[in-house]
């Protein structure tokens, strides 16, 4: 039996069987999307670093935004700080002198601010609200504050003003409306002097400005002409009282 | 050039194929009664030695891998396309053969007498008589007992002596005849 055996093992493993010629072309059909498949392996790798690096990029202008949203909220404090800063000042200096300067300053850092808001415009809404109300406020109380300065100036100039009319009624010199006016003319000039040149000596830009331009408002000169006749018929009357 | 058919190289595993077809089909034939069956086999077990080549590790032959490839693809096609049955009737009689019957037997003759055996006293004979398989190898990989792949064995024995003595008793018949 073990003879058999090993001659039927001889036989068998001695033998080959040619395959039709087609048989190859049979396993390349089958292989087809076998050679494909290292490929395909490479770009799932790809897809895997793609989809990392897309990871990365998000994370990072997700932090970028951070930070920015982070420097938003450091400017806006530095806002407030100058704002806190600006105001004691202001109250505590009433000359004009120094609210026209704080307005030259006001004046001068109104373009940054804008520029900021420009920046910051797409992206905190609600913090350029806040520069914006703040602004707004101090703008509102340098205003309040050359108004109050101004009309300083304004009653001092009108004093003036009256002592010369009643010195010259006191004198028996017509007083008429032309008088009055160069009286007017030579105020205006002095209050813009008075404004341009300050008492520590610095030039105020926006007084210069006003100059420059040489206008001055109508209703300011219509309501000095009617302050300055008002208190020139009071005087004449009183003085009319005192000789009768 | 196995490195380049594992690369997907198509002409590398066509080289391969051509050096190892006519022993894969000679394989799938000693299963498979019909070659063309046979051959469609060969063709599947091809197809996954190129797509598994990345698992060959080099320990062994690189036609013993393919050749257990072979193998593999052949029973599994038993399996699905025929009934195998492994009964377990014994052979009562023991018959020896005599060396004048070994010398007649060409490779023809051979493949008549493992055609001959049923298909579960076939596989485990070829496995163990021609692949070289240990019981528990071949009761491992056709999912039987080692007691079964045993007895299959020696039923698959008793068969052959009982076909060849008719053929040798046919060959010398003829030769008589002649």
């Amino acid at each position: 039996m073990d003879k058999l055996e090993k001659h039927i093992r001889e036989k068998l493993q001695k033998r080959e069987i040619e395959p039709s010629m087609d048989t190859w072309n049979k396993i390349e059909a089958q292989l087809g999307g076998v050679e494909s498949k290292p490929k395909n392996g490479k770009v799932y790798w790809y897809a895997i670093a793609a989809s990392f690096i897309g990871v990365l990029l998000v994370s990072i202008v997700f932090f970028n935004n951070g930070l920015e949203n982070e420097s938003v909220i450091q400017v806006v404090d530095v806002v407030k700080e100058d704002s806190s800063n600006i105001k004691p000042e202001k109250k505590l200096q009433n000359k004009t002198s120094s609210v026209e300067e704080t307005v030259a300053q006001e004046t001068l850092s109104i373009p940054l601010k804008e520029s900021k808001k420009e920046a910051l415009k797409f992206e905190a809404p609600i913090k350029n609200d806040f520069v914006l109300n703040d602004y707004k406020e101090k703008e509102v109380l340098v205003e309040e504050k050359i108004r109050s300065g101004e009309q300083e100036l304004f009653d001092n100039k009108l004093n003036q003003l009256l002592k010369t009319v009643v010195s010259m009624e006191q004198r028996n010199i017509a007083v008429t409306d032309a008088e009055i006016d160069s009286l007017l003319m030579t105020a205006q000039r002095e209050l813009l002097t008075d404004k341009v040149f300050q008492e520590n000596g610095k030039v105020d830009a926006m007084a210069l400005l006003n100059e420059a331009e040489d206008e001055l408002d109508r209703t300011f000169r219509g309501q000095l002409f009617e302050k300055l006749k008002d208190g020139f018929f009071k005087v004449r009357t009183a003085v009319a009282d005192r000789n009768n | 050039m196995l490195k380049k058919a594992i690369a997907g190289n198509r002409q590398a595993q066509q080289t391969i194929y051509e050096k190892f077809a006519p022993k894969m089909l000679s394989v799938c034939r000693r299963y498979i009664k019909d070659v063309q069956f046979a051959e469609d086999v060969m063709v599947n077990g091809f197809v996954k030695v190129f797509k598994n080549l990345q698992a060959f590790e080099h320990r062994g032959s690189f036609e013993g891998w393919i050749r257990k490839i072979m193998v593999r693809e052949s029973i599994s096609y038993l399996r699905k396309k025929q009934f195998v049955v492994f009964d377990d009737e014994v052979f009562e009689k023991n018959q020896v053969l005599s060396s004048e019957h070994n010398s007649i037997l060409d490779i023809e003759h051979v493949q008549d007498l493992i055609d001959s055996l049923p298909e579960g006293y076939k596989m485990v004979f070829v496995l163990y008589a021609v692949e070289g398989y240990k019981h528990h190898e071949i009761a491992k990989m056709l999912k039987i007992s080692e007691g079964t792949s045993k007895s299959q064995l020696f039923k698959a024995r008793k068969m052959l002596q009982e076909n060849l003595k008719l053929k040798g008793i046919s060959s010398r018949t003829k030769s008589r005849g002649n």
